[in-house]
């Protein structure tokens, strides 16, 4: 018996595998699509995605351009650059605090909370509120495909705390993460690929609120860090903040400091400014407009573009020390360089591309899309992930070195900064008393000499060892920092062969309990998640079905009776355009309709599908 | 040499197998020259070493053993870890140094701390012009620095060679001399370390 495959109107939703880019000011996300990565947007739209939030009165949290619209009229309520909170303490964020218009506090595990409309977010929460419209929307511009799983790119300076952090909030927005990649290790990806560039190549990453610098070699497919450096709290919102100073310095006299500190005046500042640093990469001069009737202000100032160059030169300076010490650490000469690469939106600034093409002695590489190469490079990692290709191999480094705290508060190197990952070592340790059952220590990561100056990831705390004489266990710890740049760590009692528990207490993470309660209040939403869940998967359905309708179109226009065929494409412009409500009902209601629509379609085709495959068959050859 | 379960093939490595690309599961320490596949001794060609590396890490990086469970994941994270610590102990002439003295029994850095009275001295004038490049800030001292530099890079070169020759003879002779002559390669790192980190502090756009 012959078999024939009717695959003419199949309506299951693709999954997919994706890259994002989740940034201080705007998010994106990409796939990989025909040997090439592709930017996921809708038509007619760039894709992007601001990183904003905002809680409106009721209903759930805007994100996005709704949310980035509501900064002026509602800024205590607009939360921007959430990025640069995440595993942060407060002691960390003395400069970001100042310019904030809502309350930010810690709590008793060194987590920040946010507290909008009396209820309090963490960092991690937030950035899931993003991650989620992130793919939300890629979602929609890929025929509602369903999202799978996700490569999300970090900067590369990022410690553990902050990685972790990235991590945990994927976990919240409910997206599992195939791997984390480094921002600029992800931009050379995507330069490679592009420009099929090879040799030592250095990518200066200047975002929105994050600075890296990375010397790679590139040669057949291996795309290999050599060193990295960077400032996770340096970016082109530093450049804004400049400005801001410069329109506070200059209505010190007509505008009261009450007025100034206002959280309404402080982000119609902040995007005044982020308007003028952007008119300024083209033009040189740009006159500010500040109109904010509730306290009798219509302003307006002119700023040079030297006036602004002579404010960010000390910041473009520190991106600078942090070149010379990546050069330093990989062993490369400026003369051996190949290639520069500029990444991140901030490096459009006229000053940016002409001090690094000084510091580095060559016209930087500026072909590609500053704003999309990360995102372009996480897709092809994706790829690489899904067993895609052995072609493309990144071997990464962790940016910090890690350490022990020993007795006199000193640091004990583990393991030097830019080791390739993953790396472990495995130290060994013994106890001072007879009878200790535990040993504590304190986890650091930085350069410094002293453990109170380098950054503490959290104190492991190993418990059950056997009772034994002082100095007679024997304890193996392994450090493991894996391919993601996480840590985790492991210990074993040598003599006795007893795995002995490890607690590691992070100093500024979720703990697995906040992790299980926040996951638990979103099941308590559960219907409304549940609801949200169907809508997606009705959208994915409809867009395949427009999508099968779309490639079939010669046939019905040919073959459909006329009264069938405006059936079809009114039920299909209905369904499409119910897509854009989130209303279950609706949605449900137009599928249904179009299914319908559709069946003289499926009919016909069938029809002639089969007709074909037996013409001129006996029954007995089918 | 032992052989693949998989496939029965001779193992190169005791991390993978390159004839079918099984990852192994390792038991014991294997040595830096054992992971990488390489002869043990003092002299390791630098373009082998490189092939090596990239060789054994396409076939056991996490990035193409994720799609085979958490099992196989957690595997290819070890094993590369391993591939990943022997490049660095073996590229690294110190911590090569290191291993081999190690290896033969020699006393550790902690054990072995003695170092002739006339190399302290040397060590003394050394931090001295660092100090006074310190205090004398703002000031271009680049050129003080870098005949500093070259001095102690040379006295580096030499050590090194005196001690690669006795590693690679049939008797290394009296491991105290051996930790001895690397100890004086750590104190030259050190130093020339501080002149870099100095250089950098100088050289920074910051302070100009």
């Amino acid at each position: 018996m012959g078999y024939i495959e009717l695959n003419v109107l199949d309506s299951a939703p693709r999954r997919i595998v994706i890259g994002i880019d989740l940034g201080t000011t705007n998010s994106l996300a990409a796939l990989w699509e025909d040997d090439r990565p592709i930017i996921l947007r809708q038509e007619g739209t760039s894709g992007i995605i601001p990183s904003v939030i905002n809680f409106p009165p009721e209903g759930p949290p805007l994100v996005g351009k709704q949310a980035r619209a509501q900064a002026v009229v509602d800024p205590q309520h607009t939360l921007f650059s959430v990025k640069r909170l995440l595993g942060r303490g407060l002691a960390d964020l003395k400069n970001d605090l100042r310019d904030l218009p809502y309350a930010i506090t810690e709590n008793e595990n060194g987590v920040l909370e946010i507290e909008i409309r009396g209820r309090k977010y963490t960092p991690p929460e937030l950035s899931a509120l993003i991650l989620r419209a992130t793919c939300d929307q890629a979602s929609a511009a890929f025929g509602n495909a369903e999202i799978a799983s996700a490569v999300i790119t970090v900067p590369a300076y990022f410690d553990d705390a902050q990685r972790q952090a990235t991590r945990d909030a994927a976990r919240l927005a409910g997206i599992e993460v195939l791997r984390i990649v480094n921002e600029p290790t992800a931009a050379s990806l995507a330069y490679g690929l592009d420009q099929k560039g090879e040799g030592t190549v250095a990518i200066y990453d200047l975002g929105g609120g994050t600075f890296d610098v990375s010397i790679l070699s590139i040669e057949e497919g291996v795309f290999r860090v050599l060193a990295t450096n960077g400032d996770t709290q340096l970016g082109g919102d530093d450049f804004d903040r400049e400005i801001v100073e410069l329109i506070r310095e200059n209505l010190a006299g007509e505008v009261s400091a009450e007025d100034l500190a206002d959280p309404a005046f402080l982000q119609a500042a902040r995007l005044a400014a982020e308007k003028c640093k952007i008119a300024l990469s083209s033009d040189p001069r740009h006159e500010i407009h500040l109109s904010l009737p509730d306290i009798g202000l219509n302003w307006r100032h002119g700023i040079t573009r030297e006036e602004f160059e002579e404010r960010i030169s000390p910041l473009v300076d520190r991106t600078l020390d942090c070149c010379r010490r990546a050069m330093a650490d990989s062993g490369v000469q400026l003369s051996e360089l190949d290639e520069v690469v500029l990444v991140g939106g901030s490096t459009r600034v006229p000053l940016v591309r002409a001090r690094t093409q000084e510091f580095f002695g060559r016209p930087p590489h500026t072909e590609l899309n500053p704003d999309e190469v990360v995102a372009l490079g996480a897709a092809a990692q994706a790829q690489v992930l899904m067993g895609g290709t052995r072609d493309i191999l990144l071997m990464d480094v962790t940016p910090l070195s890690l350490g022990l705290e020993t007795v006199g508060g000193a640091v004990s190197k583990l393991m030097e900064r830019n080791s390739t990952v993953p790396c472990s070592v495995t130290e060994g340790f013994t106890t001072y008393v007879d009878g200790q059952s535990g040993i504590d220590f304190n986890i650091v990561q930085g350069e410094r000499e002293m453990a109170a100056d380098c950054r503490s990831l959290g104190r492991f705390n190993l418990t059950g060892l056997p009772p034994m004489p002082a100095g007679m266990a024997r304890v193996a710890v392994c450090f493991h920092i894996d391919a993601n740049g996480l840590l985790t760590v492991t210990a074993k009692e040598e003599t006795s062969g007893i795995k002995a528990e490890i607690e590691v207490r992070p100093s500024h993470g979720l703990s697995e309990e906040d992790m299980e309660s926040m996951l638990q209040a979103g099941f308590d939403n559960a219907s409304n998640d549940f609801d949200r869940r169907q809508v997606a998967d009705l959208k994915a359905e409809i867009g395949t079905m427009l999508l099968a309708v779309k490639k079939n179109q010669a046939a019905a226009d040919e073959m459909l009776d006329p009264e069938s065929l405006k059936d079809l494409t009114d039920a299909g412009a209905r369904a499409s355009k119910a897509c854009d409500s989130d209303d279950l009902d609706e949605i449900r209601g137009a599928r249904d309709e179009f299914e319908q629509a559709s069946l003289p379609l499926a009919a016909v085709l069938m029809d002639h599908v089969v007709k074909g495959a037996i013409q001129g068959k006996s029954l007995d050859d089918v | 040499m032992s052989v693949c379960p998989d496939c029965g093939a001779a193992l190169q490595t005791p991390l993978v197998c390159e004839g079918c690309g099984a990852l192994q599961l390792i038991s014991g320490t294997p040595s830096p020259f054992e992971v990488l596949g390489l002869v043990r001794g003092w002299k390791v060609d630098a373009a082998e070493l490189g092939r090596s590396l990239l060789r054994l890490t396409r076939l056991t990086h996490p990035d193409f053993h994720g799609v085979h469970g958490d099992k196989a994941r957690e595997l290819a994270e070890r094993n590369t870890a391993l591939v990943n610590g022997a490049y660095s102990t073996l590229n690294d002439e110190v911590l090569r140094a290191e291993w081999l003295l190690a290896d033969m029994g020699a006393p550790s850095p902690d054990e072995e701390r003695q170092m002739p009275q006339q190399f302290l001295m040397e060590v003394l004038e050394w931090n001295e012009v660092l100090e006074e490049v310190r205090a004398e800030k703002g000031q271009d001292n680049h050129s003080r620095l870098d005949g500093l530099r070259t001095d102690l890079q040379a006295q580096r070169a030499t050590s090194l060679e005196r001690l690669g020759q006795r590693l690679e003879a049939v008797d290394p002779g009296d491991p105290q001399t051996l930790r001895q002559e690397l100890n004086t390669v750590r104190y030259l790192d050190r130093t020339l370390n501080e002149l870099d980190e100095l250089a950098l502090e100088q050289s920074s756009t910051r302070s100009a």
